[in-house]
C-alpha cells in the first residue's frame, strides 16, 4: 500500500473533486431552469426512472405535445398569453419518493399536478395534494380507490375507473359472442399480484357475474417471474371461452409465448398496460396477432382530430400516440380550459374551475362524449374501447360506432395462423 | 389433473437445469472464497445483453454467442476478483458483502444507462416451438438451455475432480491453510474460481435469451434463487448445485399449481430454504459445514 | 476536547435548523429546491437512517451477527401501529410500543431459530433474508393487512396524539431525539457487561463460550433489542410518509440501505452509524437530483437492428447517451462510492479517521 501521506492526498483530492463536481453540477442544474416571469408552472409527477420509466416517459409526451400546442396558440389568453411550463417530479415508480416529489412540486409553486401513472403512487400522492390544497389531475391511473369514498376536493380523475375497464371488457365479450354466434359463457381471470392486478380482477369478477358469465378461476401470479408454464397449463385444462389478463409488459409477453408453446387456444383479452404497450408487438411479432386489449384510445378511432393529433405526435417523437399519451394530452387540455375559465393561477380558483370542466364532442378525442367530473372527482362518462392486434397493429374494434374495423372472432388456433 | 402435474414437473425440471448452472457458478465462488456474491445475478444479465446485441447487430445465433461468452466472462470474472474482491478478502465479512453490493449497483445501473430500462427480447423463429411427449409440451429452446446447462455442470464437475487445477480449487475450498502449505497459489485459485463462476452464470444468461426477457434488473431474483439452490444442494458441492437446481425448479413449478395462488410460489421456495438452513445446513449433498 | 466542541456546536445547529431553514442565508447557500422543508426532509432522513443504523449496529456491529433482513422489523413496527390506528383508533404512540413489542418478538423468533440451529456468518445472513421475504409475501397475501394496496394513514391534520403534523419540524425533532436516544443506548451497551460479552462473541464465539459466556443468550438479547428498536423506527416512518406498502418497506434494498451507513461509518462504534448517515444520505439525495431519469432505448435498438450504416448507428447511440441514456447515473455513482470505501477503508470511515487523527482507543 502506498504511504499514508499520498493515500490521504489521493483520497482528499478525489473527495474534494467529487464534492466540487456535485455542488457545481447541482447549482448549474438548478440555475438553468430559470423561467420567464409570467410562465405558469405545471407539475408533472411521473416515473421517469426505474423499471416503468419507458411508460412514464411516454405519458410525459402527451403533456409535452399539448403544452407545446397551447403555447404556440398563444398560451392562456385570460392570463395575458402566459405560457405553460412543465416542472418534472420523478417518482421513480416508488410511492414514498412520489410523496416527497409531490411536496417538492407544491413548494415550487405549480398551479396543479398531473400524475402519477401508477395507481399505487397516485393513491397516496393525491392525499398529500389534498392536504397541501394543490389541484391534482389523474390522467391514467385507474384504481377505483383513488376517488371512491375519499371525499377529496382537489383530485380530478380523467381516467376511467378500474372497474369500468372490467365493465367494458366483459360487455365486449358478451356482445361479440352474441353477435358472431360464438358466445362467451366462461372466463378465467389471471392477474399480476400488485394493486393494479388485484383491483382490476375484482372488477372483472363483479361484472362477469352481472352479465352471467361464469368465472372458472381467479389466478394471481407473481409479477416478473421467469416461468409460468404450470399456471398456463392449468388455464388450458380449465377450458374457458376467454382468458382475461391483467399484466405489465414482461408478463404479457411471457404468457402469450407460453400459450403458444403449450398450444392453448383461448382468446387473450388484456387490460391495457402490458397488452397495449407497443413493445408487446415488437417483442412477439406475429405471435401478438389476435390478442385483444381494452384501450383508452387508438389513432384510428373515428373521433374528430384524432388522426391529426397522432400525426403531430408521431412527427415530434418518432412513435405513434397511444392511449396513455392521449389521456395525458386531454388532461392537459382540461387544465388549460380550467386556467382560461379561472383567469388566475390561484389554486382555489383553478380547483373550482376544474370542477366545472365540460369538454365534449369534437373537442374530446377520447372514446366518449364529455369529460365531466362528478362530485367525487371522477370523470363520469369515461369508457374504454377494445383493440385487437391485426397484422401487427392495434386496431379499434369496439364500440362499433367509433371503430373502423371488425373484431376477428373466434380467434384462430395457433397452428392455423 | 395428472397431465397438469406432469407438465408442471417437466417445466420445473427444464428451468431447474438453468437454475443449476446459475447455482453452480455461485457454489464455486461461495465455496472457494466464502463470499456472498450479491452481483451474481447481474452477470447473468450481462450475459443476456451480450447475446442480445450480438444477435441484433451482427445476426449471431445465441448458441454461438454462448461459446464466445465463456472466455469473455471468465476474463471479466478474473479481473473483477483481482481488482475488487482480493483487496477485501481480509476485511470483515460485512465489507466483502458490501463490495459485491456495490458491484451489483454499478453493473445494473451501467446497463440501465447504456441500454435503457426498456426490456428486450430475442425474436427467434423457433423461439416458441414445442414438441409433445405424452401430453406434455416441451419447448425446444428451454430444453436446449437445460441440456447445455446440465452438460456444463458435468463438465465442471469433471474438471474439478480430474484435473490438477480442479483439485487445487477443491483444496482451497476445503482447507485454505493446508492448500497454501502444499504450495498452491491460493490467489490464483480465487481468480480462477471467480472467473469460472462468472462464466457459468453468464452462459446461463445467454441460454435464457431465446425464452426470457432482457432488462437491466433481471438479476436479483436469480441471485436469490441461486443462494437458495446452493444452500439446498450443499455449499461447494457441484452435484449439489445440480440436484438443488432441479429440485427448486420443480418446487416452484408445483407450487404454482398446488398453492392457493401462484403468487405464493416464492413462499414455497423460501420455506424450503429456511427448513434446509435450520435442519441440514450442509445441504443435501454437502460436504463439510462452515 | 476539539471533538466535544464540534459535537456541541453541531448539535446546536441541528436543534435550531428548523428555525432558519427558510432564511435568506440558507436560500443563498443551498441549491434551489433544497431549502425549507426539503432541507428538513434530507436531515430527517439522515436522522432516521442514523437511527436504524444504530439499531442494526447493536446486532450487526457489536454482536457481529450480519443481519440482512432488518427491513422485516421496520415492517412489523410500521404495520402494527398503522393497523391499530386505522382499525381501532389507537394512538400511534401506543402503537409504537406495541410495534416494538411485536418486532422484538419477531426478532427473538428469528434469532431463536437461527442460533438454536447454530447458524452463523453467511448462513445467518441468508436466513434473515428468507425470514424477511416470507414476512413480505405473507403481508402481501393477507386481506387484513391491505395486501398490495398497503395502508394509507388518513389525514387528521395537526395532532400530536395522532402522531401527525402538517409541518415538518415536529417530525424532524422526533427523529433527532430518537437518533440521540438510541445512540445513548448504544453507548451505554458498549460500556456495559453485555457489551463486553457481545464483543467477545463477535471476536471469537467459541472462545467466548469456552470461558463461560452464554453466547446464545447474548446473541438473543442483541437480536431482540435491535429488532424492537428498529420497529419503533418503522412506526415513525409510517407516520411520516403516511403510506406503507410491503414492496416498498420490506425489501432487501431497504435492509441494505440500513446497514450501509453503519458499515460505511464504522460498525461497532458509537458514532459510526451517525457519521455514515451524515455522509451517505446527502450523496444519495444529490445523485438523485443530478441524474434525472432516462430515455427509452427501444428506438435505439431498432436502429441497431436496421441496415443503416455503422456511422449512423454510432451517432444515434451517442445522441441517446448524451441525453442521459437510460438513466441510472445516480445509483451507479452510489455503487462506485461504495466499492471505493469498502476497498480503501474497510473498517469504516470513523476508525480510519481515528487511526489518522485520533488518540489511541
Amino acid at each position: 500500500m502506498t504511504s499514508v501521506a499520498s493515500f490521504i492526498t489521493r483520497r482528499a483530492a478525489i473527495a474534494g473533486a467529487l464534492c466540487a463536481a456535485v455542488t457545481t453540477a447541482t447549482a448549474v442544474h438548478y440555475s438553468t431552469s430559470a423561467k420567464a416571469a409570467d410562465d405558469i408552472k405545471v407539475g408533472i409527477l411521473l416515473p421517469l426512472s426505474g423499471s416503468v420509466a419507458p411508460i412514464g416517459i411516454n405519458n410525459r409526451r402527451g403533456h409535452e405535445l399539448a403544452i407545446e400546442e397551447i403555447n404556440a396558440a398563444g398560451g392562456i389568453k385570460s392570463l395575458g398569453g402566459a405560457k405553460l411550463v412543465m416542472v418534472d417530479g420523478d417518482t421513480q415508480g416508488n410511492p414514498n419518493v412520489g410523496i416527497q416529489e409531490t411536496e417538492k412540486l407544491a413548494r415550487q409553486g405549480v398551479v396543479a399536478i398531473m400524475g402519477a401513472y401508477q395507481s399505487g403512487v397516485t393513491f397516496p400522492t393525491t392525499q398529500i395534494a389534498e392536504k397541501l390544497k394543490v389541484p391534482y389531475i389523474d390522467p391514467v391511473a385507474i384504481a377505483d380507490s383513488i376517488t371512491e369514498g375519499r371525499n377529496f376536493k382537489y383530485t380530478f380523475k380523467v381516467s376511467p375507473k378500474a372497474s369500468w375497464y372490467a365493465r367494458d371488457q366483459l360487455n365486449f365479450l358478451k356482445s361479440i359472442g352474441e353477435k358472431t354466434g360464438h358466445p362467451v359463457k366462461s372466463v378465467v381471470l389471471m392477474h399480476e399480484d400488485t394493486l393494479f392486478g388485484q383491483s382490476s380482477s375484482k372488477g372483472q369478477a363483479k361484472y362477469a357475474e352481472k352479465l352471467g358469465i361464469k368465472v372458472l378461476d381467479k389466478i394471481a401470479y407473481p409479477k416478473d417471474t421467469p416461468d409460468l408454464t404450470a399456471t398456463v397449463s392449468r388455464v388450458k385444462s380449465l377450458k374457458p371461452d376467454a382468458l382475461v389478463l391483467v399484466s405489465y409488459i414482461s408478463d404479457a409477453v411471457l404468457i402469450t409465448k407460453t400459450m403458444k408453446e403449450l398450444g392453448v387456444n383461448i382468446p387473450i383479452v388484456g387490460t391495457s398496460a402490458g397488452h397495449i404497450d407497443p413493445a408487446y408487438i415488437a417483442n412477439l411479432g406475429p405471435l401478438a396477432n389476435y390478442s385483444f386489449t381494452v384501450g383508452e384510445w387508438n389513432p384510428d378511432m373515428k373521433k374528430a382530430g384524432a388522426q391529426e393529433i397522432n400525426e403531430r405526435f408521431e412527427k415530434k417523437f418518432g412513435i405513434p400516440m397511444n392511449g396513455h399519451a392521449a389521456e395525458t394530452y386531454m388532461s392537459t387540455m382540461v387544465l388549460r380550459d380550467a386556467l382560461e375559465k379561472a383567469g388566475s393561477t390561484d389554486r382555489e380558483k383553478v380547483r373550482d374551475a376544474l370542477a366545472q370542466t365540460e369538454i365534449c364532442g369534437d373537442r374530446n378525442i377520447l372514446p366518449y362524449d364529455c369529460i365531466k367530473f362528478d362530485a367525487s372527482g371522477q370523470s363520469e362518462q369515461g369508457r374504454l374501447g377494445i383493440l385487437q392486434v391485426q397484422n401487427g397493429e392495434f386496431v379499434s374494434v369496439w364500440p362499433e360506432q367509433i371503430s373502423p374495423k371488425q373484431a376477428v372472432w373466434p380467434v384462430p388456433a395457433w397452428d392455423k395462423r | 389433473m395428472s397431465t397438469l402435474v406432469a407438465q408442471a414437473i417437466v417445466s420445473g425440471l427444464l428451468i431447474g437445469g438453468v437454475f443449476a448452472l446459475i447455482a453452480l457458478g455461485l457454489t464455486l465462488i461461495f465455496g472457494v472464497m466464502k463470499i456472498i456474491n450479491f452481483a451474481h445475478g447481474d452477470f447473468l444479465m450481462l450475459g443476456m445483453y451480450f447475446a442480445f446485441f450480438l444477435s441484433v447487430m451482427a445476426g449471431v445465433n445465441p448458441y454461438i454467442s454462448a461459446l464466445l461468452s465463456l472466455p469473455l466472462f471468465f476474463a471479466l470474472g478474473w479481473v473483477i476478483q483481482a481488482r475488487l474482491i482480493r483487496p477485501v478478502l481480509d476485511a470483515p465479512e460485512n465489507i466483502q458483502i458490501l463490495v459485491t453490493v456495490g458491484i451489483s449497483l454499478v453493473l445494473q445501473n451501467a446497463a440501465l444507462f447504456l441500454f435503457s430500462p426498456d426490456f428486450q427480447s430475442l425474436r427467434l423463429s423457433y423461439g416458441a416451438q414445442t414438441f409433445s411427449v405424452a401430453g406434455v409440451a416441451v419447448s425446444y429452446v428451454r430444453l436446449i438451455a437445460c441440456v447445455v446447462s446440465l452438460s456444463t455442470s458435468v463438465g465442471v464437475f469433471l474438471f474439478l475432480s480430474r484435473t490438477d487445477t480442479g483439485k487445487a480449487l477443491r483444496a482451497c475450498a476445503e482447507q485454505q491453510t493446508g492448500a497454501m502449505v502444499v504450495g498452491i497459489d491460493v490467489g490464483r485459485m480465487y481468480k480462477i474460481a471467480f472467473g469460472l463462476g462468472t462464466a457459468c452464470v453468464a452462459l446461463a444468461g445467454v441460454l435464457m435469451t431465446p425464452f426470457f426477457y432482457i432488462a437491466p434488473q433481471v438479476g436479483l431474483p436469480f441471485t436469490l434463487i441461486a443462494f437458495v439452490t446452493v444452500v439446498l444442494g450443499g455449499l461447494g458441492s457441484v452435484p449439489g448445485a445440480l440436484v438443488g437446481g432441479l429440485i427448486i425448479g420443480v418446487v416452484e413449478s408445483l407450487g404454482e399449481i398446488l398453492l392457493p395462488s401462484p403468487s405464493m410460489k416464492q413462499m414455497a421456495t423460501f420455506s424450503v430454504f429456511l427448513l434446509i438452513l435450520l435442519v441440514r445446513p450442509q445441504g443435501l449433498l454437502g460436504g463439510r459445514m462452515t | 476536547m476539539r471533538l466535544a466542541i464540534f459535537l456541541i456546536v453541531g448539535l446546536a445547529v441541528l436543534l435550531t435548523l428548523p428555525l432558519y431553514a427558510e432564511s435568506d442565508l440558507i436560500v443563498a447557500i443551498m441549491p434551489e429546491g433544497l431549502t425549507g422543508s426539503a432541507l428538513l426532509n434530507v436531515f430527517l432522513l439522515i436522522f432516521l437512517f442514523g437511527y436504524w443504523g444504530q439499531c442494526w449496529n447493536i446486532l450487526g456491529g457489536y454482536a457481529g451477527q450480519l443481519s440482512l433482513g432488518h427491513a422485516a422489523y421496520v415492517g412489523v413496527g410500521a404495520y402494527t401501529s398503522s393497523l391499530l390506528y386505522v382499525n381501532f383508533g389507537l394512538s400511534p404512540w401506543i402503537g409504537m410500543l406495541a410495534g416494538m413489542g411485536l418486532s422484538g418478538l419477531f426478532g427473538f423468533f428469528v434469532g431463536f431459530l437461527s442460533f438454536h440451529y447454530r447458524l452463523t456468518g453467511p448462513f445467518f445472513a441468508l436466513a434473515t433474508i428468507a425470514f424477511a421475504e416470507l414476512l413480505r409475501l405473507t403481508i402481501l397475501h393477507v386481506e387484513f393487512t391491505g395486501g398490495s394496496l398497503g395502508i394509507l394513514i388518513p389525514l387528521t391534520g395537526d395532532n400530536f396524539w395522532d402522531f401527525q403534523f402538517t409541518n415538518k419540524a415536529p417530525y424532524y425533532y422526533i427523529a433527532l431525539a430518537m437518533m440521540v436516544a438510541v445512540t445513548a443506548v448504544v453507548y451505554w451497551i458498549s460500556r456495559s457487561r453485555l457489551g463486553y460479552y457481545m464483543h467477545a462473541v463477535r471476536q471469537d464465539e467459541q472462545a467466548a463460550a469456552a470461558i463461560g459466556i452464554d453466547t446464545i443468550r447474548t446473541k438473543l438479547i442483541a437480536t431482540t433489542l435491535s429488532a424492537a428498536l428498529t420497529g419503533a423506527g418503522g412506526t415513525f416512518y409510517a407516520q411520516y410518509s403516511q403510506y406503507i406498502v410491503p414492496d416498498d418497506i420490506i425489501t432487501v434494498a431497504l435492509s441494505i440501505e440500513i446497514i450501509l451507513r453503519t458499515i460505511f461509518g464504522g460498525s461497532a462504534t458509537v458514532f459510526g452509524p451517525i457519521l455514515g448517515s451524515f455522509m451517505l444520505t446527502p450523496v444519495a439525495e444529490a445523485t438523485r437530483v443530478l441524474f434525472p431519469g432516462g430515455g427509452s432505448g427501444t428506438a435505439v435498438v431498432q436502429m441497431f437492428a436496421s441496415d443503416a450504416p455503422v456511422a449512423e448507428k454510432f451517432d444515434a447511440y451517442l445522441n441517446f447517451l448524451s441525453t442521459g441514456g437510460g438513466g441510472g447515473g445516480a445509483l451507479f455513482l452510489y455503487g462506485v462510492v461504495l466499492i471505493l470505501v469498502c476497498i480503501n477503508m474497510p473498517r469504516g470511515v470513523l476508525p480510519w479517521l481515528q487511526s489518522r487523527f485520533g488518540r489511541p482507543r
